[in-house]
C-alpha cells in the first residue's frame, strides 16, 4: 500500500557527505516531497528543527569524526521536545548490524536504513512507516495532549478492528493503563498479548505492574527470567536494578547496572545512574569509571550535568586519598573534567564553592598541599560572601575538604553546626551520615540496626563467614560506626578461633580496629568491650588450630 | 586523539567495511540513475548493465556475510528478535534488490498475507533473503517467487525460481551444515552456510530455526526453504 500525501510533508535530511545529500534530496524529490531542508550536522539540524515544525527527518548516523552522531541529535529532538514526537525519525546508517548501534543508546529511531539502499527501498520503508502513522495518527496526537481516556479508548478500538498494528497499539494501551496507574487492566492487557507468545515487551509489562503494587520480591524474580533470555533488552536492567533499590539491596542494584553497561556502554543516563548507585555505595573505583565514562559522553549530550563533573572529582579525590598511591593519569583526567564543567556551565555561587573544593581535594590527592590550601581559601570567601544559601551538599564538601586538608577539628566542630541547623531535615541528615559515629537519619538508623541485626544473627548460629561478609558491607556504608567495627572484629575472631587462624581475617581484624582506636576514647560505652576484643585478638594461636603437621 | 590499540584488524576491517558499503551505495544509486536516463538500447546494453548491478550488489552481500560471520565467530552478534509485519520485510528486499531484478529482466511474485506477524530478527533474517535473491538473480529464467505461511508453530518463508533447480550437491548441503560434514568452501556454500547459521540462531522454546533445499520437476523449480519457530 502506497503512502499518498508525499506533497504535503516537510522534511529534513542531514548528512555530513554533500554528494550523498543531493542524492537523498533528488530521490526524494521523484517521491513528491516539495519541501526539503538540508544540514551537513548536528549543529544545523537542531537549530532548522526549532525553526521549522517537520513532519519527517532523515539523518545519517556518522555526521564526522568527533561530532555529533545522529543518535545525538535524536537524543535532543526528543528530549527537548523540538520534533513533533509522532514524526519519524530514520537513521541511515553504514553498520552492518543495527544491534552495534542500537542497543547501546537512551532513544530507539523509529526506522533505520542500512546503506546502500535503492530509491525503491527508501520509498518502500517510508510508504510503510508514513502509512503505520496514519493510521495511528489519532492515538499519537490523544497521548501527545494528554488525553490518556480517549487515546485508551482508540487502542481498544484499533484492537477489535484487528490487523497488523494489533500488536503495537497493545503496547500502547498497557503503558497508557500504566500511566492510569490501573493495574489490574494493564495486566490484563499484557497477560492477553502473551497468551499467543513470549513477548518481551509484555512481560517487562507485568514485572512494572508487579513493582507498582509493591510485589518487588515477584518483580525482581521476573526480570531476573527476561534478561537471561533477553540479554540485550536495557530497559529489563533498568528496572530491575530499580527494584532492588527500593528493596534495599544496593549491592545487588550496583551489579545489575554495571552489567547493563557492559552491554550497553554509550548510555549516558545509565552511565551517571551507576555512578550515583556506586557512589552511594562507597565502591569508589566503580563510582569513578562510571563517571568518567559520563564526563566523556557528556561532551555531545544534553543530558550532561555539572554535578556529574564535580561527583567524578569527589570520588577520584576520595580514591587518591584512600589508596594513598599514584594512580596513573587519574588526577589528570579529574582536574579536566573540573575545568571542562568550568568552560561548559554557567556555576551558580555553591556549584562555584563545590568546583574549588573538590579541586583542592584532588591537589590533597596529588600531595601538593600548597595548591590545595589555596583553592580551600577561595573556596572560604565563595561560602562566606553567600553565608545563609550553602546548601547541603557545599557544606560537606567543605567538611571533607577539611579532613582531607588534615583540620579534623574544625571539621568536627563544623559537622556538629551543620547537625543542628538541619536537625529535622531528614534528607540532609542522610547526606551527613556517612561522616557520623553513628548515623543520624531515620532511614540509615533502620539501615544499620538491620544490618547488625542480620549480621548478630549469623554470628549467634555460628556462620561467621556469612556474619563478616554482612559487617563489612554495613562497614562500607557507614565507615565511622564504631559498633559496626566492633561487630566485625568479633566475627572475624569468631571465624579464626573455629577454623584457624589465616593472615589474611588478621590483617582486615586489625585495621579494623585501628579505625576504632583513632576515635575512641575512654569514656566510649564500648571501650571495654573494645579493650576485650583487642586482647582476644592478640591471642589467636598462629598455628592452625587441630593441625597435624606440628 | 588515537590509541594503538584501536589499530587492529578488526576495527579496521569494520571502517573499511562502512566505507566500502558508503561507495557501493552511491556507485548503486549512480547505476540506477544512469539506466533511468539512459535507457539500454541494445541486448548489449542490458547486459552491461545487469553486469554492473549485480557485481556491486554482490559485493555488498558479500560485505554483510563476512562481517556477520566474523561478529558470530567473535560472539559479538546478538539475535534481536522482534515482532516483524512479514510483508514489509519481504517488500523491503524486493525494493533493495528492484534495480538488479530489473537489470536482469526478472520479476519478482510476493505471496504473502497483508497482516501476518512473526518473531526474528528482520535485519539477519532481511540478509539471507537478499543472498539468496542476489545468487539467484544468476540463474532464473524469469519468474521469482517469495512466499511466507505461518503454520501452527513456525513461519515458513520460500524463495522459489524457475531455471535448472538446484545441483546434487547443494540440495545436500543443508543437511552436511547440521551434520558438521567437512564441506568445499565456495561461494555458494558459503552463502547457504550464512543462511544455516543465521536461520539458527533463531531459538523458540528449544525450537531452533532451519533451512532446505529442493526442487520440483512439474515446475523446473527450484525451492529454497528458511523455516522460523
Amino acid at each position: 500500500m502506497a503512502y499518498s500525501n508525499y506533497p504535503r510533508l516537510r522534511v529534513l535530511v542531514i548528512d555530513d557527505f554533500k554528494q550523498f545529500l543531493d542524492t537523498l534530496c533528488s530521490i526524494l524529490g521523484n517521491f513528491g516531497i516539495l519541501k526539503v531542508d538540508t544540514a551537513t550536522n548536528g549543529n544545523q539540524a537542531l537549530k532548522l528543527c526549532t525553526l521549522n515544525d517537520y513532519d519527517l527527518v532523515l539523518c545519517d548516523y556518522n555526521l564526522g569524526y568527533g561530532k555529533k552522531t545522529g543518535l545525538h541529535v535524536l537524543e535532543i529532538l526528543r528530549k527537548n521536545d523540538t520534533l513533533k514526537s509522532h514524526a519519524p525519525f530514520l537513521l541511515i546508517t553504514a553498520e552492518v548490524s543495527k544491534n552495534m548501534v542500537m542497543a547501546t543508546y537512551d532513544y530507539a529511531p523509529d526506522a533505520y536504513l542500512t546503506k546502500p539502499f535503492s530509491a525503491a527501498a527508501l520509498k518502500q520503508r517510508l510508504d510503510k512507516l508514513l502509512a503505520q502513522r496514519e493510521a495511528m495518527i489519532k492515538i499519537y496526537q490523544a497521548e501527545e495532549n494528554n488525553d490518556v481516556d480517549m487515546a485508551i479508548d482508540l487502542c481498544e478500538q484499533k484492537i477489535a478492528e484487528g490487523g497488523r498494528y494489533t500488536s503495537t497499539c497493545r503496547k500502547i494501551l498497557g503503558e497508557l493503563y500504566v500511566r492510569q496507574q490501573n493495574f489490574d487492566l494493564a495486566e490484563q492487557v499484557y497477560s492477553k498479548a502473551l497468551e499467543e507468545r513470549t513477548l518481551g515487551w509484555a512481560q517487562m509489562g507485568l514485572a512494572q505492574v508487579l513493582k507498582a503494587r509493591g510485589n518487588m520480591e515477584q518483580a525482581s524474580k521476573s526480570l531476573q527470567a527476561l534478561i537471561a533470555d533477553n540479554p540485550s533488552l536495557m530497559q529489563a536492567y533498568d528496572l530491575l536494578a530499580e527494584t532492588q533499590q527500593e528493596m534495599g539491596d544496593v549491592d545487588l542494584s550496583q551489579a545489575t547496572l554495571e552489567e547493563a553497561v557492559s552491554i550497553s556502554p554509550l548510555s549516558i543516563l545509565r552511565q551517571q545512574r551507576l555512578g550515583r548507585v556506586a557512589k552511594a555505595n562507597l565502591d569508589l573505583s566503580v563510582a569513578a569509571e562510571a563517571y568518567l565514562c559520563s564526563v566523556k559522553l557528556g561532551t555531545h549530550s544534553c543530558y550532561d550535568q555539572v554535578e556529574v563533573h564535580l561527583n567524578y572529582g569527589r570520588t577520584t579525590a576520595a580514591l587518591l586519598i584512600e589508596q594513598n598511591t599514584q594512580v596513573e593519569d587519574l588526577p589528570a583526567k579529574a582536574l579536566n573534567a573540573l575545568t571542562v564543567a568550568a568552560e561548559r556551565f554557567d556555576f551558580n555561587a555553591n556549584q562555584e564553592a563545590q568546583f574549588l573544593l573538590v579541586k583542592s581535594q584532588v591537589y590533597q590527592g596529588l600531595n601538593d598541599p600548597t595548591r590545595a590550601d589555596e583553592l580551600l581559601v577561595q573556596a572560604e570567601q565563595v561560602i562566606e560572601k553567600q553565608s545563609d544559601d550553602t546548601n547541603i551538599d557545599t557544606q560537606l564538601d567543605f567538611v571533607q575538604t577539611l579532613i582531607v586538608n588534615g583540620q579534623k577539628k574544625r571539621a568536627e566542630n563544623r559537622l556538629n553546626e551543620l547537625l543542628q541547623k538541619f536537625e529535622d531535615d531528614e534528607s540532609a541528615l542522610e547526606k551527613i551520615d556517612p561522616f557520623l559515629d553513628e548515623p543520624q537519619s531515620g532511614v540509615n538508623r533502620k539501615r544499620v540496626a538491620a544490618l547488625n541485626r542480620e549480621g548478630i544473627g549469623l554470628y549467634n548460629q555460628n556462620l561467621f563467614q556469612e556474619s563478616i561478609v554482612c559487617f563489612e558491607r554495613a562497614q562500607r556504608m557507614f565507615p565511622r560506626h564504631t559498633g559496626i567495627h566492633l561487630n566485625l572484629t568479633q566475627s572475624l575472631i569468631g571465624e579464626m578461633n573455629e577454623n584457624g587462624f589465616e593472615q589474611k581475617l588478621m590483617d582486615l581484624c586489625l585495621s579494623t580496629l585501628q579505625k576504632v582506636t583513632v576515635n575512641i576514647s575512654s569514656e566510649h560505652k564500648s571501650f571495654s568491650r573494645y579493650q576485650n576484643l583487642r586482647e582476644k585478638a592478640q591471642h589467636i594461636p598462629k598455628s592452625p588450630s587441630g593441625g597435624n603437621h606440628v | 586523539m588515537y590509541n594503538e590499540e584501536d589499530f587492529n584488524f578488526f576495527n579496521m576491517l569494520n571502517t573499511s567495511v562502512c566505507d566500502m558499503k558508503n561507495s557501493l551505495g552511491l556507485l548503486l544509486l549512480t547505476i540506477d540513475d544512469i539506466r533511468t536516463e539512459m535507457p539500454p538500447q541494445n541486448e548489449k546494453q542490458v547486459k552491461y548493465y545487469s553486469t554492473l548491478q549485480y557485481q556491486a550488489s554482490r559485493m555488498n552481500g558479500e560485505l554483510i556475510k563476512l562481517l556477520t560471520i566474523h561478529q558470530l565467530e567473535q560472539g559479538n552478534l546478538k539475535v534481536q528478535s522482534d515482532e516483524c509485519i512479514v510483508l514489509d520485510t519481504l517488500e523491503e528486499q524486493l525494493a533493495l534488490n528492484d534495480p538488479l531484478m530489473k537489470s536482469h529482466n526478472l520479476t519478482v511474485h510476493i505471496e504473502c498475507d497483508y497482516d501476518l506477524i512473526w518473531h526474528y530478527d528482520s535485519e539477519l533474517i532481511g540478509s539471507v533473503i537478499q543472498s539468496i535473491m542476489i545468487n539467484l538473480s544468476q540463474y532464473t529464467s524469469s519468474d521469482l517467487t517469495l512466499c511466507a505461511v505461518k503454520n501452527d508453530k513456525e513461519l515458513i518463508i520460500t524463495i522459489a525460481n524457475d531455471g535448472e533447480g538446484y545441483t546434487e550437491a547443494m540440495l545436500n548441503a543443508p543437511q552436511a551444515f547440521k551434520n558438521g560434514t567437512k564441506l568445499f568452501c565456495n561461494s555458494s556454500n558459503f552463502g547457504l552456510y550464512y543462511a544455516y547459521k543465521v536461520a539458527t540462531l533463531h531459538v523458540y522454546e528449544e525450537r531452533k530455526g532451519a533451512i532446505s533445499l529442493s526442487n520440483s520437476h512439474d515446475l523446473n523449480e527450484g525451492v529454497f526453504t528458511l523455516t522460523l519457530p
